[in-house]
């Protein structure tokens, strides 16, 4: 059983598999899972560990900080900066993928939670007052990253049947530009503008969802 | 592949250059946060193994004064102690008498030597005369 390098004071409940013992990071198991020899790894602080880590989790945790953060896009950056230099000062040693992906949610959200704890008086004010009126969520441990994929396909699902099948086409099938080009009987350049004006439509929907959920 | 269908809409959704600048912010302020906390494992591991050695050697000090340099200051302690459980202990009541003996007997003493007494009567001195001069009290 691995052990962990213990300096983060939040421990999420259920997280049996995470064992902190102060200053220690057991030596790596043979036939060991990646994830547990990248967080092995990232504990020793090895830097082509944390490179590797940041390439990896950047993207998702962005995404998922901008659930946490109700669409506002400042306020989930400013906590995915924090919650990355916490795992850098304070990685641990986790067995898969699933236990280490909660972790890094709970970082975050107390990322997000101390971030929100420096904004003014006032502002706190007119959250709480939204959190009053805003309708209850639903809850549980995946229920930030359901609620991101549901908030997409009910944007896709509101878009005109020609653009979502671009859409698509490009991020399900997998298909190339020149691929959809030839399929819609429109130039490669035009493809790239009309995806690109579709994914800033889709950006404005899904904030708005976000903010509004 | 329906996960890696909204991730991807989602990140190319989401890239812009303010995030692609955070990306590259937050990768070098992670790597200088990592090494600074390798340093002070290091610091921390060093302290570690060096504290018990000179706890050790402090205590071997502490507990062996004897093998240490005697200061000065020591010395002087030693040599007033005997002096002062003397004092104490000194008892005229135990001691024998002094014999009291008159100018004629303290001349009788050294009768082959050449003597004399000279000074005011109580405060004689007792002087040889066959021997360079030396005050006897």
């Amino acid at each position: 059983m691995p052990s962990t390098h213990a300096t983060q004071p939040f421990f999420p409940l259920g997280l049996t598999k995470i064992q902190p013992v102060a200053g220690t990071i057991a030596p790596l198991e043979a036939g060991a899972s990646a994830t547990a020899t990248l967080t092995h790894r990232l504990a020793t602080g090895e830097e082509e560990a944390f490179r590797e880590f940041h390439a990896l989790y950047f993207d998702r945790l962005h995404q998922f900080l901008l659930v946490v953060a109700r669409g506002q896009e400042h306020e989930a950056r400013e906590a995915l900066q924090e919650t990355l230099l916490r795992v850098a000062r304070g990685a641990r040693v986790f067995d898969d993928e699933k236990t280490f992906w909660c972790w890094l949610k709970a970082v975050a959200r107390n990322a997000a939670r101390d971030a929100g704890r420096k904004r003014t008086r006032y502002s706190k004010l007119l959250q709480t007052f939204a959190h009053f009126t805003r309708p209850a969520l639903p809850t549980g441990p995946d229920a930030d990253d359901d609620r991101l994929t549901a908030v997409i396909d009910e944007c896709l699902a509101e878009l005109a049947p020609e653009d979502r099948a671009l859409l698509q086409g490009k991020y399900l099938a997998g298909a190339t530009v020149n691929e959809l080009s030839t399929r819609e009987g429109l130039t490669p350049k035009a493809v790239e503008s009309r995806l690109s004006r579709l994914r800033g439509e889709l950006r404005e929907r899904v904030l708005v969802k976000l903010r509004q959920s | 592949m329906k996960r890696n269908f909204h991730h991807d809409l989602l990140k190319e959704t989401f890239a812009d250059r303010e995030l692609d600048a955070l990306r590259e912010a937050t990768l070098n302020s992670g790597l200088a946060a990592q090494r600074s906390q390798r340093r002070l494992r290091m610091a921390r591991n060093t302290t570690l193994a060096v504290a018990p050695v000179l706890l050790l050697l402090a205590a071997t000090l502490w507990w062996h004064p004897a093998t240490a340099p005697m200061p000065m200051i020591s010395t002087a302690k030693i040599a007033l102690i005997p002096s002062l459980k003397i004092y104490p202990a000194v008892k005229t009541a135990d001691m024998a008498p002094i014999p009291t003996i008159s100018d004629q007997e303290l001349l009788a003493l050294y009768a082959n030597r050449s003597v004399g007494l000279l000074g005011k009567p109580g405060q004689q001195k007792l002087v040889f005369f066959d021997q360079p001069a030396k005050s006897v009290n």
